[in-house]
């Protein structure tokens, strides 16, 4: 990497490090990416949700709990854009907050899933033998298990609530995310730097998780950024069978599940969650295509 | 091809097994006494003890474990429901057949219109087919199911009046739910059989084909879509585990009596032994699916085939050898 054969004929030396080279593989990724108007978009759309999420206060005058009788059930209006809900309050403030906590949930249950998977798949891909075999039959358990049913369970046992959904949700990503790294990890193993790594005493820990971990993460982010999406989802579905976050606070699932009683006589109430929440899925979904077809190449036609 | 079958069936057993464990144990740790559930808040301190001693639910987690185990597995019997008592075994029973329904039906359109979308879009690559299929595929696993599931019934049932609300008492009742439990696994195998499509139209073999002048039609059927189908029905096992998870949520929609209506109304009354039941069973059918998946998937592929073929072959030649040399 040092020398190339060019330097004889006085052509410019290539002197580059790994870490310049990195550096080069992730402009070409992101202009890969940017190339992509389908992947742009999705990104801005990602971008005004975190904006949104961040700013609610500033952006409306109301307050997402607090009761007004008097107003309920208002149809769209000039003073409430989506109207009101049942207990008189903002659809639409309370959907800015909302996106605070489904952002919440959904970051925060792909980030233990990752979490955990990475350590698990690290270990059962390194050491192999019986780490190996228990740590993949442990997955193989997780999921005979249908991810529904495992978060019903375990948001039976933690109770309801921010923290204990986002575990309920995060348990269930583990398998995946350690199948993954352990696949990746196989395929590292048997490479020559892992050996010049192992060459120059490099500690277990060290080698697994500044050598070979940064090798095998590429197809990790496009089924983080698509999980965040499915976990918001997942969520929505354990609020509408009343598991999961509870009022008052707000979250896509939990209000289309209030509003479902009055389906008949105010549709809007159901009718801009879902929505809302549809656009972000669709934005990180349409973000993580394009991080795949940016990340490999091959893949696009 | 009978060792390959008769592998995967003995693998199946220690999941199945460990599954009711890990679901035993997880729901071990669930807040509230179940003989104070049974009993109500009324009774006496005594009277809950001595319902608790009759449960076993003071021995040890292992006791517990071991007889939970031995009444699933050995007696078959899933126990009784805390709140009314009936049988959750016979409960099970009798819904079994509605959700089993759903989950199939949602699978099989997935299959017969999922599949032929996505190799579709991959032959019509970057054309308008394939950027409008792709983006219905996208919208499909974009927008959660029980919001679709919920406009529909606006549209269909409260303002057109053509399809029943709630149940399914006549067939019309069934068009609404299969269809949005089929959403989200429609979307994902069209995405899915494009990408396996295009992965194979790439290849070198594809190319030698077109090279000897063969139609694109005998290119398609015949070398490209056999080959891209196999990753296909690895997938298919994974998926019917996911609209099996959606028939909670859609029976709840569109209240059909199913399991997973069974178990919204365990969740709401905290009837935690019906909870366990339910998952368990829905567990093991999601096994023996994956299960049938995969003995199918061995006689699709031919490697498998060869593997165990050649295996056989292996070992009588080997035998024949010590025959000979005897």
């Amino acid at each position: 990497m040092l020398l190339s054969t060019d330097s004889v004929a006085g052509a410019p030396v290539y002197t580059g490090e790994p870490k310049f080279k990195k550096q080069g593989q992730l402009k070409e990724t992101m202009q890969r990416l940017m190339k992509n108007k389908l992947a742009v978009a999705g990104m801005v759309m990602i971008l005004i949700y975190i904006l949104l999420a961040i700013f609610a206060p500033l952006l409306t005058p109301y307050n997402y709990a607090e009761l007004h009788l008097s107003e309920k059930n208002q149809s769209m209006s000039s003073a409430h854009w989506c109207g009101t809900d049942d207990f008189g309050r903002d659809i639409l403030t309370r959907l800015l907050y909302a996106t605070r906590y489904s952002l919440g949930l959904g970051i925060g249950a792909v980030l233990i899933g990752l979490l955990v998977g990475i350590i698990l798949g690290c270990l059962a891909g390194y050491y192999g033998g019986v780490v190996e075999e228990v740590i993949m039959r442990f997955c193989d358990v997780m999921q005979a298990i249908p991810g529904t049913l495992l978060a019903i369970a375990i948001s039976m046992v933690l109770g309801s609530g921010f923290i204990n959904t986002i575990i309920a949700l995060g348990i269930g990503r583990i398998p995946i995310n350690c199948r993954m790294i352990r696949a990746q990890f196989l395929s590292q193993r048997k490479l020559e730097y892992v050996e010049a790594a192992q060459a120059t005493n490099c500690s277990k820990v060290n080698l697994m998780f500044r050598h070979i971990l940064p090798n095998t993460i590429s197809p990790l982010i496009v089924t983080t950024t698509m999980g965040v999406g499915g976990t918001i989802m997942m969520a929505a579905g354990l609020s509408f069978i009343n598991l999961g976050v509870q009022a008052p606070t707000p979250e896509w699932g939990a209000m289309i599940s209030a509003a479902r009683e009055y389906i008949r006589n105010y549709p809007y109430q159901i009718i801009f969650p879902g929505i809302f929440m549809a656009i972000f899925v669709l934005s990180l979904n349409l973000f993580g295509d394009g991080l795949r077809d940016a990340l490999d190449p091959k893949l696009k036609d | 091809m009978i060792r390959y079958v008769f592998k995967r069936i003995l693998m199946i057993i220690p999941v199945v097994l460990l599954v009711a464990v890990v679901i035993f144990t997880i729901m071990y740790f669930c807040p509230g006494d179940p003989a104070t559930i049974i009993l109500g808040t009324g009774a006496s301190a005594d009277e809950v003890e001595a319902l608790r001693d009759q449960m076993g639910l003071n021995d040890p987690y292992i006791v517990q474990l071991g007889s939970f185990m031995y009444q699933t597995f050995i007696k078959l019997d899933l126990g009784t429901s805390y709140i009314n008592g009936v049988s959750i075994a016979s409960e099970l029973a009798s819904r079994f057949s509605v959700t089993l329904v759903l989950a199939l039906s949602a699978m099989i359109i997935e299959i017969v219109i999922g599949m032929p979308l996505g190799i579709l879009a991959a032959t019509h690559r970057n054309g308008w087919v394939d950027q409008l299929c792709m983006l219905l595929a996208l919208i499909g696993i974009s927008v959660p199911s029980f919001w679709i599931g919920l406009q529909l019934l606006i549209i269909f049932s409260l303002k057109l009046g053509w399809l029943p609300a709630f149940g399914v008492s006549s067939w019309k009742g069934w068009i609404l739910p299969i269809f949005v439990n089929s959403l989200r696994g429609l979307a994902t195998m069209a995405r899915q059989s494009r990408s396996s499509m295009l992965e194979v139209i790439r290849s070198d073999y594809i190319s030698t084909a077109r090279a000897k002048g063969l139609s694109e039609r005998r290119i398609l059927y015949r070398y490209a879509l056999p080959n891209s189908l196999i990753p296909l029905i690895q997938t298919l096992g994974s998926s019917f585990g996911q609209s099996l998870g959606g028939t909670v949520i859609i029976e709840n929609v569109f209240s059909i009596p199913g399991i997973g209506q069974f178990l919204v109304s365990a969740i709401t009354n905290r009837d935690y032994a019906v909870i366990r039941s339910t998952v368990i069973v829905l567990s093991i059918a999601f096994s023996v699916a994956m299960l049938l998946v995969d003995v199918a998937f061995g006689f699709v592929d031919p490697r498998i085939k060869a593997q165990y073929e050649g295996r056989n072959k292996k070992i009588q030649w080997k035998r024949r050898n010590k025959a000979n040399a005897a």
